[in-house]
C-alpha cells in the first residue's frame, strides 16, 4: 500500500463524491415549477429585498424628525 | 454633557440608547417575520388544496374577536402614553393593556389545545407545522411583550418615568410592533 498515499488519496475521495452526487433539491422551485410557486418565489424575494431599505429609510426618517428640531 | 460645562445644541439633539436599540431590534424583528410570511407564501402556492383535505380548520371568528382585543390593548397602551405626564390614570390604561396581552394570550393558547385535539400537529402536515412555527413565534412575541409591560406597570406606580420615560416608549415601540404585526398574520393565516 505504499503508493496509495497523499495526494493519491486525496484525488480518490475526489472521483468517488463526483459520483456520488444527487441533485439536492433544497430550493422549492428547483423541483417545483408551477407558475404559483414561481410568482410566489419572485414576490417574496422582492419583497425581502425591498424591506430592509424601507425600514432603514424608515427609521432614520422617524429619528430625524422626533430628534432633530 | 461634561460636569461644569453648559449644555450644548450637541448635547440636545442627543437620540437615548434605548430608544435607537429597540427601533433597530424592531427591525431585524420585522425581518424575522418577513422571512417566516415569505415561507409560508412559497409553501401554499405550491399546495394545490389550502388547507390541506383532512386538515381542521382555523377558528376565523374566534381569533377575529382576538385580535379586537389585542387592538384594544394597544389603545390603552396609546391612551396611557399620552397621559404620562398629565395624570396617574395613566396607570389604569397601562394594566388594561396588561389584561388585553393577557387575554389574548390565553385564548390562543385555548384555540392551540382545541387545534391538537382535532389533530393539527406540528407533524400531521405542513400545514400544521408553518401555523405553528409561525403563530408561535407571533405568541412567543406576546409573552415577552407582556412581561416588559409588566415591568413597566411595576416601574410606573413606583413613578420611574417621571422624568426619564424611555423604558415606557421602548416597550410601547415593542408593542406596537407585536400588535401591528398580528393583522397581517391573521389575515395570511386564518383567511384562506
Amino acid at each position: 500500500m505504499g503508493w496509495f498515499t497523499g495526494i493519491k488519496r486525496i484525488g480518490l475521495a475526489y472521483v468517488g463524491l463526483l459520483y456520488g452526487t444527487r441533485i439536492a433539491m433544497a430550493c422549492s422551485v428547483c423541483f417545483e415549477s408551477k407558475g404559483d410557486v414561481r410568482q410566489a418565489f419572485v414576490a417574496t424575494a422582492v419583497f425581502l429585498s425591498i424591506t430592509p431599505l424601507v425600514l432603514l429609510a424608515g427609521i432614520l426618517s422617524y429619528l430625524y424628525r422626533r430628534y432633530i428640531p | 454633557m461634561i460636569a461644569g460645562c453648559a449644555p450644548t445644541q450637541h448635547d440636545e439633539l442627543k437620540i437615548p440608547n434605548g430608544i435607537l436599540a429597540m427601533l433597530f431590534f424592531l427591525a431585524v424583528e420585522v425581518m424575522l417575520f418577513s422571512g417566516l410570511i415569505s415561507a409560508f407564501l412559497v409553501i401554499k402556492a405550491g399546495t394545490a388544496l389550502w388547507p390541506p383535505s383532512g386538515q381542521p380548520r382555523l377558528p376565523v371568528m374566534a381569533t377575529g374577536i382576538n385580535t379586537v382585543i389585542l387592538l384594544a390593548s394597544w389603545a390603552t397602551l396609546w391612551l396611557a402614553r399620552r397621559r404620562l405626564f398629565q395624570t396617574q390614570l395613566y396607570l389604569t390604561w397601562l394594566g388594561l393593556s396588561v389584561v388585553g396581552g393577557f387575554i389574548f394570550l390565553s385564548l390562543q393558547g385555548m384555540e392551540w389545545i382545541q387545534l391538537l385535539r382535532f389533530g393539527l400537529t406540528l407533524q400531521s402536515s405542513t400545514y400544521g407545522a408553518i401555523f405553528y412555527f409561525l403563530i408561535g413565534m407571533h405568541a412567543i412575541h406576546v409573552l415577552g411583550g407582556l412581561v416588559g409591560l409588566i415591568v413597566v406597570y411595576r416601574k410606573a406606580r413606583a413613578g420611574a418615568y417621571a422624568l426619564h420615560p424611555e423604558g415606557f416608549e421602548m416597550a410601547f415601540y415593542y408593542w406596537t410592533f407585536v400588535v401591528g404585526i398580528w393583522p397581517v398574520l391573521y389575515g395570511l393565516v386564518y383567511w384562506n
